[in-house]
């Protein structure tokens, strides 16, 4: 899964949003690294949904315009925690040959002691 | 309507038709919101994004049908434009007679009455039922062929290419799937392409090779998202050049017989193509 297909499932992971509030989330979600043009999104979109993974949800009419709003769907929510789980093992693999381990979220040196532990902040996916 | 609106629908012509009908209104709402209100013009971002996601729309759009499917609406689009080139053909040299003669003659009218009975046979090989394009073709070709084998140079060849294309487009029209009308320039270009002898007669053939070799880069080059202009392109060009090509290969003057060569060498590329999209869209890789 690319990343730009990744944050469009997680930016609807709270709930339905339409276009634009997609490519924000994305953006906000992702700390201004994916920033989506119009035309990809709506090429995503196409794709995640007759892959099944995203749903047209409901429709409005917005300035004269159809606004439709999108939704995950079961298996889009499954692809997206096993694309989730598939980075956190292979960035465990990374973290293990580094001789750092992720404890809460903090990544701290297997042979450092508890108070001598150099930690920062994880960049989790 | 503003400026920036305008611009987003014009950039939006790179999908197709029907997609524009679907979602078109929704791309440009959410296209409107994501640009600030001072632009004229959409981001380069949203431009590149726009262009590539309206190609790669096309191609998907392209790849509904088979491969066996797509090859009888490329052929059919092939015939139809040499069959358009020649009766266009037929109609100028008639009213040429005329004009020369300035007096009738059966033969001149019957010239007139294929090409005219073509054309509307090419016509309704889009548009209507299986039977009628076939009951016209067979007219058309049984007038052509009354008029058609003394006056031209390459005779009996040129007579059965015209009969092939014929009995191909009778083949091929009404079905299943017809070729839409944003084929119908292909076949209007090179329909139009003898006229090119009377409207630039000093630049005569050399606006007409032009031509073909402009087409022939175009269709080749959008081979990427859709392979049938090319071999409609090639089809045209096969029932063209093969009397030519014959008679030069004959005599062994192979450069006459470059364009068929071209089309041998580009052919299977194309056909390669159209069975791999084909093939992707049958495993599920389309929209």
């Amino acid at each position: 899964m690319r990343e730009p297909t990744y944050f469009v499932l997680a930016a609807l992971l709270a709930g339905p949003l339409h276009g634009y509030a997609i490519i924000k989330r994305a953006e906000e979600m992702s700390g201004g690294r994916v920033r989506l043009a119009t035309g990809t999104l709506y090429t995503a979109l196409d794709r995640l949904t007759a892959e099944g993974y995203v749903r047209l949800v409901s429709e409005e009419l917005v300035a004269g315009r159809v606004r439709r709003s999108y939704g995950l769907t079961d298996e889009g929510s499954a692809a997206l925690r096993a694309e989730a789980q598939r980075m956190a093992e292979a960035a465990q693999l990374v973290h293990a040959a580094a001789g750092v381990v992720v404890v809460h979220g903090r990544v701290r040196r297997a042979n450092a002691g508890s108070a001598g532990g150099v930690s920062r902040k994880a960049r989790t996916a | 309507m503003t400026t920036l609106e305008r611009r987003c629908r014009l950039l939006l012509r790179a999908y197709p038709a029907e997609y524009r009908r679907d979602r078109g209104d929704e791309i440009i709402g959410t296209l409107l919101e994501s640009t600030p209100a001072c632009r004229s013009w959409p981001t380069s971002r949203d431009v590149r994004g726009l262009v590539v996601g309206g190609l790669r729309a096309r191609a998907a759009f392209n790849r509904r049908l088979t491969t066996g499917a797509s090859l009888r609406v490329a052929a059919l689009v092939g015939v139809s434009a040499y069959l358009a080139y020649a009766a266009v053909n037929y109609l100028a040299f008639a009213v040429l007679a005329l004009t020369w003669k300035g007096r009738a003659h059966q033969a001149d009218w019957s010239l007139m009455l294929a090409g005219a009975l073509i054309l509307v046979a090419v016509v309704l090989a889009w548009v209507s039922s299986r039977r009628a394009v076939r009951l016209t073709a067979v007219t058309a070709a049984a007038t052509g062929v009354s008029v058609a084998g003394p006056w031209h140079y390459y005779g009996w060849m040129f007579v059965s290419v015209g009969l092939a294309c014929v009995a191909a487009m009778a083949l091929f029209a009404g079905n299943g799937e017809r070729p839409t009308r944003r084929w119908a320039w292909l076949v209007a270009v090179f329909g139009a392409a003898p006229l090119l002898e009377w409207l630039l007669p000093g630049a005569w053939p050399t606006a007409f090779f032009a031509l073909v070799e402009v087409m022939g880069v175009v269709s080749v080059l959008w081979v990427v998202i859709d392979p049938r202009p090319a071999i409609a392109t090639a089809v045209f060009l096969l029932a063209l050049w093969l009397p030519v090509g014959i008679v030069s290969l004959a005599g062994r003057d192979l450069q006459s017989a470059v364009p068929l060569l071209i089309v041998s060498a580009v052919a299977p590329v194309t056909l390669w193509r159209l069975h791999r999209q084909s093939a992707r869209a049958s495993a599920g890789g389309g929209i």
